[in-house]
């Protein structure tokens, strides 16, 4: 092969796909083409094309969709409704920045995304397409504001912002700039001389939590875990961020979001306890999760607190939780679940209850006693 | 030519919604190149240039918004730049007679 003569222009920087596209608006491009699509040689369908394409600079440029431009524009001009929030007398705003609210009614849960207009009376979260206010509160009302830092399922750490503002419940925000936006509002109640707590309300939370329990009964462990929320509505299974919560009575699971315990065991419904090695998708990838299986074939029991989600009668139930001390979690739950055994046939320890109902995860070993029961896969180790 | 894209065959629904976001992206790129040129021809007014700006302001956080989301950033930038490499390659032989004629050898070889 010939050396190049190093007089060859050469390509320096690499081309992309958008210059090529700028390329061709720039230019414009025109299409004059009559196709026939056939089959066995017979037309079967017929395209006359003439089409003329160009970024709108170059349109104009050539005297083409002139007026159509000027009348869209003029139109927008006269019908635009109003993009910005509707403000009271003597409201100004002091800042903007784009935002969004978590939003949960009913099934219907969602982030709905806007901007933030923090005025000298109120904070909004207004979005202008389509128009409406998502959020809104006077600073009269503004209790308490505290920023969290979370781990979104990604991997992605991002600072949330928690209000408390009366008389509604805590509300669940995030905003482009947090930090920018606490200090703000700090800075606008100083100045109106209303008070504002920082520390956030984990006390409240338990306040809200607290009310879910029985006489006699206390919270003897909680930690942050991921739960596999079964599907509700239009929404399908997901994995969700929450609290779970181990009493001296039963294990739930307590949801951020929608402030509610979406899972609910009394200590004598559970069967059976154990971590597994699962592929938990997209970029996780394989973590230890902590599996709690039920069985309600005899006791069909409603979740005390959350009649929606009756636990069916019949089969067995699984819950999935994901989170730091899962091997921690089993052990403690097993040790509660029921007395532990040793499975006869590899000695490794396992609740008794599940030996005899479910048999041993480690080596497969079944009680002769399961002999309707077929025996359940064992996991890959 | 390799493939273009590696995407996760497990996680079907986030190859799509990766795939439709780079299209996205791709065209609001090419808006957004198109919007300069407008600004800069002088044939919008003040109040048209600042909403113009804001939309496409918005439209880049909701798209950083939606990748952050669904976790798809990276895939994203995968497919970009698989697409790109190929319009690189397939320019490369058409600016380069020598290379071209190349391929065209080849192609009748065959």
């Amino acid at each position: 092969m010939e050396a190049k003569s190093v007089l060859l222009p050469q390509r320096e920087t690499k081309a992309t796909l958008v210059d090529l596209l700028d390329r061709v608006l720039e230019k414009g491009l025109v299409i004059h083409a009559d196709i026939i699509i056939s089959v066995a040689g017979i037309p079967l369908i017929g395209i006359n094309l003439r089409a003329a394409l160009a970024g709108m600079e170059t349109m104009l440029k050539y005297g083409v969709m002139r007026d159509w431009d000027e009348r869209t524009r003029e139109w927008e001009r006269k019908h635009a409704k109003r993009r910005e929030p509707p403000l009271l007398a003597d409201e100004k705003v002091l800042l903007r920045m784009y935002g969004a609210h978590w939003y949960s009614k009913g099934i219907y849960r969602a982030w709905r995304p806007g901007h933030f207009y923090l005025t000298n009376k109120r904070l909004l979260l207004f979005r202008s397409e389509p128009a409406g206010m998502l959020f809104e509160t006077s600073f009269e009302n503004i209790e308490a504001l505290a920023i969290k830092r979370e781990t979104h399922f990604t991997g992605v750490e991002r600072d949330m912002i928690y209000l408390m503002h009366n008389p509604d419940l805590p509300a669940y925000l995030y905003a482009e700039k947090p930090l920018e936006l606490k200090e703000a509002i700090k800075g606008r109640m100083e100045a109106l001389g209303l008070p504002l707590e920082e520390s956030f309300p984990i006390p409240v939370l338990d306040e809200e939590v607290d009310r879910l329990l029985g006489e006699g009964e206390k919270i003897t462990a909680d930690a942050k875990m991921w739960y596999k929320a079964p599907a509700a509505g239009i929404i399908g299974e997901t994995w969700r961020p929450g609290r779970l919560y181990l009493t001296n009575k039963r294990l739930f699971w307590w949801c951020n979001e929608d402030r509610k315990a979406l899972f609910d065991l009394l200590f004598a419904q559970i069967t059976g306890v154990r971590v597994e090695t699962r592929d938990l998708g997209g970029i996780i990838r394989e973590r230890p999760v902590l599996v709690v299986s039920s069985d309600n074939a005899h006791d069909p029991v409603e979740a005390p607190f959350d009649p929606s989600t009756t636990l069916r009668a019949g089969g067995l139930r699984t819950a999935l939780f994901a989170g730091e001390e899962v091997a921690e979690w089993a052990r403690a739950l097993g040790n509660i679940v029921g007395e532990m055994e040793t499975c006869p046939r590899c000695s490794r320890p396992a609740p008794v209850k599940q030996l005899l109902e479910e048999g041993c995860y480690d080596c497969g070993w079944t009680s002769p006693r399961l002999g309707r029961r077929e025996a359940k896969p064992v996991p890959a180790k | 030519m390799a493939g273009i894209v590696d995407l996760d065959e497990n996680n079907f629904k986030q190859g799509i919604l990766g795939l439709v976001i780079s299209l996205v992206e791709i065209i609001r790129d090419a808006l957004r190149l198109q919007a300069f040129k407008r600004m800069e021809g002088g044939s919008l007014t003040e109040d048209e240039i600042e909403r113009l700006g804001e939309a496409l302001l918005d439209l880049d956080i909701a798209l950083d918004q939606i990748k952050q989301e669904h976790g798809i950033t990276d895939t994203v930038q995968q497919v970009r730049d698989g697409l790109d490499d190929i319009v690189d390659e397939v320019l490369d032989k058409m600016l380069d007679p020598d290379r071209w004629a190349e391929e065209y050898d080849k192609q009748v070889t065959r």
